[in-house]
């Protein structure tokens, strides 16, 4: 290396390091000395910022101020509650009497869609005594009545002709009672050995050709008096289940909308009371004790009688102290009906109750004891307690909507009448005829019948669909069904708008068909076309005031599950 | 939000506080998340798309006030 290439080295080096520095906001002028470059490297900016900043739904940058190189932290602050979500939208579309309003529901409701359900009896028969003849008896001979047993008795002997292979409940039977079995006669009343297996309160039989029964139960030391035992007793097609009796179809129509507070529990006002050490008032549903107890305290508190069926939660809110714990229960007058645990869910089976107890230990001290108690429906613990309400409104449906044709009829949980409140208008899905009005045939399948009075007006179906159809007497299937004669007492919608009909091979005339049929037995069909009624002058905006955690009852007649659409807006 | 909605929020005297969602759900009808992110993005090199999607927001706000009954300088 030679000289000058050194000092062309160090210049290329000098000239490189000044605009380093440059590069870095310090001015170098050209008449610094290598020997000034380090304090000029000293006076280069690396001061860093930390910044706070609040979220933004949008994108930005975030850059340092100016006299800053750069950012050594950014801190987020909060956090960005998105006011977007503090309420969202709930419909219940359920079918029920009564629904839970959900928790954190607004004031105000909307009912949107109110529908009708009819229902044909589940109960096949009804073995209700005195209706239904006992007698004390183990003869199998139709009609015998003599009456020589003590540990058996049986029903008089009915028109029932099962389904083959179908099993059947007897629901209801009277505990210490049994089923011992079920006798068998054809249509030409001759008894039919053997015909029925039954298993617990359950029966069934592979013959067809059963016409009428009796039922023949065991128990012990039955006298005159045991046939009253026999009442709400009935065949139904399934297990644990019980209604009365009844002819033809039910439809459900809503007579009003009943709206309930959270709170079932109305604790009726106590003036100021001192008893035994203890001073206990309550006010307003709130329970207010103080004192040290001189004895054992029985605290019986009155309450809105009521009967609980199921299971419910049991909310408090407490302050002050009480040296001792304070069981309490609730209570049919001194009868003890459930124990309360503060805030924790309890199980009633159809009791009344109508008083709250608090018993207070000897020698307790307390304090300033302020007891809120609250009951609701349901496992679900309340998030905030409610003062007692009761009724809150009632939207009674005007007498002209009701008078509607159709108004109350349903076939299922997807084709029902219904009140459009939006809308304001009635829209009826379903129509009804009698079975005997229909114009029935025979057709080239023997035993099975057509009619075709509906085809202009019927939804139709294709024959491997089970069309929207009602009918107490006879169960709805495909037309294809139907036609392979799958079962008895069965009816379905054809391709062409036709019904077809199967009863059984008894029935072999159109004559034998309508002595089939009674002027009760009705057959509710889907219309290809809903009807619309403006009904916009008799009904109003279709708004309720509800409480969170309180309920909806859609008062019909027989208290029955009738279709509906509410829409709540609940706080998120 | 649908008319049920947006009815019952004004029932229940909570117009002011459903507005922000009622607005967000207008805007999205038209533009995605991932349309008004790359809008944004691109806001100086697009000027013209960011002023179209500017109004439309603008546009969105005020029927969000009208179909809530709110009043204008609410």
């Amino acid at each position: 290396m030679s000289i000058a290439s050194e000092i062309t080295r160090l210049q290329t080096a000098k000239s490189n390091i000044k605009t380093s520095i440059e590069n870095k906001g310090v001015v170098v002028s050209s008449s610094d000395k290598l020997d000034d470059y380090p304090s000029l490297i000293d006076s280069i900016n690396i001061s860093t910022q930390e910044k706070v900043v609040n979220p933004q739904n949008y994108t930005r940058e975030i850059t340092p101020d100016v006299g800053y190189r750069g950012l050594s932290k950014v801190v987020l602050d909060g956090v960005l509650v998105d006011a977007h979500d503090s309420y969202t939208s709930n419909t219940d579309s359920s079918v029920a009497y009564t629904k839970s309003v959900p928790s954190g529901a607004l004031k105000y409701a909307s009912l949107d869609k109110l529908g009708g359900m009819s229902y044909k009896c589940l109960n096949l028969k009804d073995l209700n005594y005195p209706t239904m003849s006992y007698y004390r008896n183990n003869l199998t001979d139709f009609n015998a009545t003599s009456d020589n047993s003590t540990t058996r008795i049986r029903t008089e002997s009915f028109a029932f002709k099962p389904t083959s292979n179908k099993t059947y409940y007897l629901n209801n039977i009277p505990s210490g009672i049994s089923l011992i079995g079920i006798g068998a006669f054809n249509s030409n009343q001759e008894i039919i050995s053997s015909a029925f297996t039954s298993s617990g309160n359950s029966f069934s039989t592979t013959s067809s050709n059963v016409e009428y029964i009796f039922i023949l139960f065991g128990g012990s030391n039955f006298d005159s008096n045991t046939k009253t035992l026999f009442t709400q007793i009935g065949i139904f097609e399934s297990n644990n289940i019980y209604e009365p009796y009844f002819e033809g179809i039910r439809d459900t129509a809503i007579t009003s909308v009943k709206s309930y507070g959270a709170n079932l529990l109305n604790i009726s006002d106590v003036a100021e009371t001192t008893y035994l050490g203890i001073t206990y008032k309550v006010q307003n549903g709130v329970i207010y004790l103080n004192g040290l107890s001189q004895n054992e305290i029985s605290l019986y508190f009155t309450i809105n009688e009521q009967t609980l069926n199921g299971t419910y939660y049991y909310y408090v809110e407490a302050s002050g102290t009480t040296s001792n714990t304070l069981p309490k229960a609730f209570r049919k007058e001194t009868t003890n009906v459930v124990n309360l645990t503060d805030n924790n869910t309890i199980s009633v089976l159809n009791r009344i109750v109508n008083r709250i107890l608090i018993y207070i230990p000897n020698a307790t001290t307390i304090t300033n004891y302020t007891y809120k108690p609250m009951l609701v429906s349901g496992s679900t613990a309340p998030t905030t307690y409610y003062p007692y309400r009761g009724l809150i409104e009632t939207k009674t449906i005007p007498a002209e909507v009701q008078a509607l044709t159709g108004y109350g009829w349903g076939v299922n949980d997807t084709c029902y009448n219904y009140i459009d409140y939006e809308a304001k208008k009635f829209i009826q899905k379903v129509a009804r005829v009698k079975a005997k009005d229909l114009t029935f045939n025979t057709t080239s399948v023997s035993n099975m019948f057509s009619a075709s009075d509906l085809n202009s007006v019927i939804k139709i179906v294709a024959n491997n669909e089970t069309a929207n159809l009602l009918c107490n007497v006879l169960t709805t299937t495909t037309a294809n069904s139907v036609y392979g004669k799958s079962t008895t007492n069965i009816i379905g919608v054809v391709n062409n708008g036709g019904i077809w009909i199967y009863v059984n091979d008894n029935i072999t005339t159109v004559q034998e068909l309508y002595n089939y049929f009674t002027d009760n037995d009705y057959i509710y069909y889907e219309l290809a076309t809903p009807i619309e009624t403006d009904i916009s002058s008799y009904i109003d905006d279709g708004y309720i005031e509800v409480e969170g955690n309180g309920s909806l009852t859609f008062d019909n007649t027989y208290e029955q599950a009738v279709p509906s659409e509410i829409t709540y807006l609940v706080e998120v | 939000m649908d008319k049920k909605e947006i009815e019952l929020a004004i029932k229940n005297g909570v117009a002011d506080k459903v507005y922000p969602k009622l607005v967000r759900d207008l805007i999205n009808e038209k533009y995605s998340i991932y349309d008004e992110l790359a809008i944004q993005r691109q806001r100086d090199t697009k000027p013209l798309e960011f002023e179209e999607y500017n109004n439309y927001c603008e546009q969105c706000k005020q029927e969000a006030k009208e179909l809530l009954n709110i009043k204008k300088g609410e």
